[in-house]
């Protein structure tokens, strides 16, 4: 039973995103979806996967700044990715050189597992914006008026199951950089973690950074390693086996010796409807779960990260919630940024 | 009759003010004495049936980074704005350290209200937040 608690723990967390809510009850409360036997919540321990994979190859997608169909080339791109148990954070920044002044240009990036993007800035030269969120209709009215009107304006749109699109309009030949940041879930295919990161378009002739770290809650160790070199932790050296690819766009981690925390563990997420964020908790089997709502069936519009155990010398260990993020796009919400100095 | 075109000059002015437009202002601190600003936190207050704001951007450096805003204040017309710079260095008295850009009449100028602002050591210090309506290369 222990291997499946952390694959039961991330059709949780599709479940709360959405992605598979087809297959869920819904009639259920949360706590009793959690409580279910059916999804075995509790078990004598907690093996994590025993390797780790980053993905990015055409499969997944592809990514880029076009004018029309032609991919502008990529000055830089730096993809920080941070694993955390199920979900990765990626910090990606991709810069454009002496972009000219165009009516529209359109990026596009593959929304993977949920892809919930939490910040969003544009530099256009030496100013640097953030966009806001925003109502869908006034967003796209208002960035119509400000294009039409000779105003930088950049919009991003991603509909459900939909690829992340950013239209910008920039009226001034500058160098523009487009920095986001998204939390993903991390899928399992057998004893495998996959993340999926896309292929970029323009990415020739032009230096490519990608920064990995990662960590695990059970047990609670970490990982790092920055473009293709490995930077050498004390974790690492249980590593079994690794494979770059040559052009750096795969990297398989394979850990061994992960073993569970302790016995009679159960994961739950709670809803704190105050605080209006979701809360993960792992207690162990004599503690209640924190308040489950019905609430937690409400779109997701927060997301999670676990960071690290606390409570160490008390009888139950409990995951700390962290950096709860705000859902920025919906199908029914925009990224705005129209910079109003002309 | 001077009277007359006087009223309707006003009327067009007030018509003016009120007509929608992209706008910005800058964000300033201004501290009692040379400090080295590294942390600041403001409230601005607009009106949100008429104004939408349409970007945050950073200001001077060590600020150059956009603010972090609260997403609540974007349609609640009161929103918070903050940052930190643990490279603060240059001690002076005033700081930009951010711009938000808006849509709305022009006449409706915000309100700014400083909630704190300290220096490298996280001490409180004694400053003022203004407003600065702001124009293409300022």
């Amino acid at each position: 039973m222990n291997k499946f608690l952390p694959y039961l723990l991330l059709i949780t967390l599709v479940i709360l995103s959405g992605c598979s809510s087809q297959s869920v009850d819904l009639g259920k409360s949360p706590e009793a979806i959690f409580n279910s036997k059916n999804m075995a919540m509790r078990s004598s321990g907690v093996v994590a996967a025993d390797s780790l994979w980053i993905i990015k190859d055409g499969l997944q997608g592809e990514a880029g700044l076009y004018e029309g169909e032609n991919a502008l080339p990529i000055k830089s791109l730096s993809i920080d990715v941070n694993i955390i148990e199920f979900l990765a954070s990626v910090d990606l920044s991709v810069s454009y050189s002496q972009i000219k002044p165009q009516n529209e240009l359109t990026f596009k990036y593959p929304a993977f597992h949920g892809m919930l993007v939490r910040d969003f800035q544009v530099n256009i030269g030496e100013r640097k914006f953030r966009a806001v969120i925003s109502a869908k209709d006034s967003a796209e009215e208002i960035y119509q008026l400000a294009k039409k009107r000779g105003f930088n304006a950049v919009i991003v749109s991603q509909e459900a199951f939909g690829d992340m699109i950013v239209k910008t309009s920039i009226k001034e030949k500058s160098d523009i950089d487009i920095l986001y940041s998204y939390t993903q879930l991390s899928s399992v295919s057998g004893k495998d973690r996959l993340i999926a990161l896309p292929s970029f378009k323009g990415l020739e002739n032009s230096s490519f950074n990608l920064k990995l770290r990662g960590s695990f809650i059970s047990p609670l160790v970490s990982f790092s390693g920055l473009n293709k070199k490995i930077k050498g932790t004390k974790f690492f050296e249980n590593i079994k086996d690794r494979n770059v690819i040559k052009n750096g766009l795969q990297l398989k981690y394979q850990v061994q010796n992960l073993h569970g925390v302790s016995s009679d563990q159960k994961y739950a997420i709670a809803w704190n409807s105050q605080l209006n964020i979701y809360e993960p908790k792992l207690v162990d089997g004599s503690e209640s779960v924190a308040k489950c709502k019905e609430d937690i069936l409400k779109p997701a519009f927060a997301f999670l990260e676990l960071r690290e155990l606390i409570n160490k010398d008390k009888p139950f260990n409990e995951i700390q919630s962290h950096a709860i993020e705000s859902k920025l796009l919906t199908p029914i919400t925009r990224l705005l940024l129209i910079d109003a100095i002309k | 009759m001077r009277i007359l075109a006087l009223m309707l000059i006003l009327s067009l002015n007030l018509v003016a003010q009120d007509q929608k437009d992209f706008h910005a202002y800058e964000i300033i601190i201004q501290t009692d004495k040379n400090t080295a600003l590294s942390a600041w936190q403001v409230e601005v207050v607009y009106d949100k049936t008429k104004t939408k704001i349409t970007a945050i951007e950073g200001g001077d450096k060590p600020f150059s980074n956009p603010a972090d805003y609260d997403a609540r204040g974007l349609t609640a017309g009161k929103i918070i704005l903050a940052s930190f710079s643990l490279k603060s260095k240059d001690s002076r008295r005033e700081f930009k350290v951010a711009k938000i850009h808006l849509y709305g009449p022009k006449g409706d100028i915000p309100k700014i209200k400083l909630i704190v602002a300290a220096d490298v050591k996280g001490k409180k210090i004694k400053a003022k937040a203004l407003l600065r309506s702001v124009k293409k290369n300022e």
